[in-house]
């Protein structure tokens, strides 16, 4: 019952204190938005750039009304359908006078008998004439090289093999028939695409946080010894392990409500999709609460004054945050040897994971790893208690 | 005198911290419903006996017992029956006086209606029923005094310890403490009050035990120590034409103790004052030694204390 009274009046003694309100509820959530809108182009963020489609006239010989059947198949594909917008033309000179006004963004001069000739093995090619948008050009060039270069790749075969067959050069790079391209196109989880900065520095600032309410719970617990109400207070019929219970277990429903602060808060303001997997986001969390608390605890034991705690935890917590990549992605092989030791790293792998609707086993695989450093550092605590106390 | 029950008893208690000995051999017996004042220069063993009667501390040796309950075996026990206001202000600045006096109280199992009633109750005592929903921050140096008074009180103890409440506060709320140690123990506390303020420990004790370097080095009632120094009235003489002569004649007087000079200031150690006087002033007379003040003293804690150890209470 002692321990409910000790945690209830911690958690009153904090929300009355307008510096942890502006510090651990409305700090990370500015954070969030500046990290995540001033380092948004680090990530790829599918939204941030969208295609424009290319309007290619494709120029027919002129007894010839339609698209030769491995154009229009090629045209025709899903992957091409919303890059290329076809225009029929039928001569060069309308083609080339509609590219000069920026009607036409890109041209190809088809020859005649396309197909037939490309069968035969005769030479056969195609103009390709470009407008004056230099991305848009590029984007084109792409598309009909990599046309030819497969329909070269056919003809050769027919060449080299005699038959003559009626040359369809697929389109698409993953259209999944037999005899089609050997890569796939893939995506890094199996349903979401990648994360954008928000969701990434969310996830960055979360962990962070939850951390930083160990900072909270080592200043009141030294705080306690130095403003010398800890000797009040194992004055009172109350054991020490129930007062440093108290306080412990306080300091820890502020991390949660704090937790929900940042989650809803990162989800109404700036859209951030936090997965589907909100138990396991819960777990993370709690784990996470748990760690800080005991990496409080240990800096409580060895500290003597509030402010060499502070100084201590912070340093702890920057350096945890820097090398599991928590202010920016690091591609440094030592960091990460390093980060794969902290609770940021897989705290921040778990919910990138979840945000990327990765498969349950993977995000779980990270979760335990962070279930054993959470137990390691609590075990420490537990032993540290044991030998050193805490007392007035 | 009726004898009243031992309320708390401490037998040979031996406290070191490493090599120092901070309290030697302590005995100590406080009667149930009496003041008992504790006195003693800073560095006695006060505080460290304070801590270890109150559980806070371990002793190394020897026994304690609060209403016939040793602290060892039963810590909880013991510290239901105390309410400690400790040297240092024990308050939460950031809460009202109010939240202060409850969160203590709760801890002593103070609940609902009851918890309400005493927690008015403890405010109204020391005086800050106004102030109840203000912060301590806010409060001035003897307000904060009487509230950590208010947060020793509320669970009503058996036994309230009070460790040096007086330090660095103005008259008015020195006499406003004095005034609520002698109601509460009217109300049916036995108080134990700390000081190296002999004046305050004799103004309100029954009885007082004198600490020096760990031990108690005179207990009883205030007569019984007086009557200990009864020989040692002060006649304090500040004159012009203090010579050696004077001196030496002072001190050939068959009732003269002691006579100790400070430039104009003449001190005679004589068991009664009043009956010696006049040979005193009749000594000054013959050698030429002009007058300024007289004042007689009758030996008091401070003398006691300095007879002996030969130091000052506050040295």
């Amino acid at each position: 019952m002692n321990t409910a009274i000790i945690a209830w009046f911690e958690l009153k003694r904090m929300a009355t204190s307008r510096t942890v309100l502006i510090n651990q509820f409305l700090l990370p959530l500015i954070l969030i938005f500046i990290l995540g809108n001033a380092l948004s182009g680090w990530f790829g963020n599918e939204k941030e750039f969208e295609q424009p489609p290319v309007n290619v006239g494709f120029i027919l010989p002129e007894a010839q009304g339609e698209l030769p059947a491995s154009m229009q198949e090629l045209v025709n594909a899903p992957e091409i359908q919303d890059i290329v917008i076809q225009h029929i033309l039928s001569n060069r000179e309308e083609g080339v006078g509609k590219l000069r006004r920026g009607e036409l963004d890109y041209a190809v001069v088809i020859p005649e008998a396309f197909d037939e000739r490309m069968g035969r093995g005769e030479a056969v090619k195609l103009e390709l004439l470009p407008g004056r948008d230099h991305n848009l050009n590029l984007v084109a060039d792409t598309v009909f090289t990599t046309f030819m270069a497969d329909a070269n790749h056919k003809q050769a075969e027919a060449i080299v093999f005699g038959g003559v067959q009626a040359l369809a050069v697929p389109a698409s790079a993953s259209d999944g028939k037999p005899g089609g391209a050997s890569v796939e196109v893939g995506q890094l989880s199996e349903k979401g695409g990648s994360y954008s900065a928000a969701q990434y520095y969310a996830a960055s600032m979360l962990v962070m946080f939850l951390l930083y309410s160990g900072l909270m719970a080592s200043s009141s617990l030294l705080g306690e010894r130095e403003s010398r109400t800890l000797y009040r207070l194992q004055s009172a019929p109350v054991s020490p392990g129930t007062i440093f219970a108290g306080k412990i277990i306080g300091c820890s429903l502020i991390t949660f409500v704090k937790a929900a602060v940042i989650v809803l808060g990162s989800m109404w303001l700036y859209g951030v999709k936090w997965g589907g997997h909100p138990l396991l986001l819960i777990t993370v969390c709690v784990l996470l609460t748990l760690s800080s608390m005991t990496i409080a605890a240990l800096i409580t034991f060895v500290s003597r004054t509030a402010a060499g705690a502070r100084g201590l935890m912070q340093a702890i917590i920057i350096a945890m945050t820097f090398v599991s990549g928590g202010f920016m992605p690091l591609p440094v092989e030592f960091f990460q040897k390093i980060a794969a030791f902290t609770v940021n790293h897989w705290a921040m792998q778990s919910m990138l994971r979840m945000m990327l609707d990765s498969e349950t086993g993977l995000v779980l695989s990270c979760i335990g790893m962070l279930a054993i450093i959470t137990a390691v550092l609590s075990a420490f605590a537990m032993i540290t208690y044991r030998k050193v106390g805490y007392h007035a | 005198m009726v004898r009243m029950a031992v309320f708390l008893e401490m037998k040979d208690v031996v406290k070191r911290y490493g090599s120092k000995l901070s309290v030697d051999h302590l005995n100590l017996e406080v009667q149930e419903g009496e003041i008992f004042g504790l006195l003693g220069p800073n560095g006695a063993g006060k505080s460290t006996s304070i801590s270890m009667i109150c559980g806070l501390l371990p002793k190394d040796q020897g026994s304690i017992k609060v209403d016939g309950i040793s602290i060892e075996d039963q810590p909880l026990e013991v510290k239901r029956r105390i309410g400690l206001v400790p040297q240092d202000l024990a308050l939460y600045e950031q809460m009202s006086a109010m939240d202060n006096v409850a969160f203590f109280a709760k801890l002593y199992g103070l609940r609902g209606q009851q918890l309400k009633e005493r927690v008015e109750e403890a405010l109204t005592f020391v005086g800050l029923q106004d102030r109840a929903k203000d912060r301590p921050s806010t409060f001035s140096g003897g307000m904060k005094r009487r509230l950590n008074i208010a947060c020793s009180i509320t669970h009503r103890p058996k036994l309230i310890i009070m460790d040096e409440p007086t330090v660095g506060i103005d008259p008015q709320s020195r006499n406003h403490i004095l005034e609520s140690v002698r109601t509460l123990n009217e109300m049916g506390s036995t108080v134990i009050y700390t000081s190296h303020y002999m004046e305050e420990v004799a103004a309100i004790s029954d009885r007082v035990a004198i600490m020096d370097q760990g031990h108690v080095i005179a207990c009883g009632t205030q007569q019984e120590l007086r009557a200990r120094v009864a020989q040692e009235e002060r006649i304090i003489l500040t004159a012009d034409g203090i010579t050696e002569e004077l001196i030496q004649e002072m001190k050939l007087h068959p009732r003269v103790g002691r006579v100790t000079q400070h430039d104009h200031r003449l001190e005679i150690y004589v068991p009664s004052a009043q009956e010696e006087l006049q040979d005193i002033l009749f000594i000054c007379g013959k050698h030429g030694t002009t007058l300024r003040s007289l004042q007689c003293e009758e030996p008091d804690l401070e003398t006691l204390f300095l007879s002996l150890t030969g130091r000052k209470l506050r040295d």
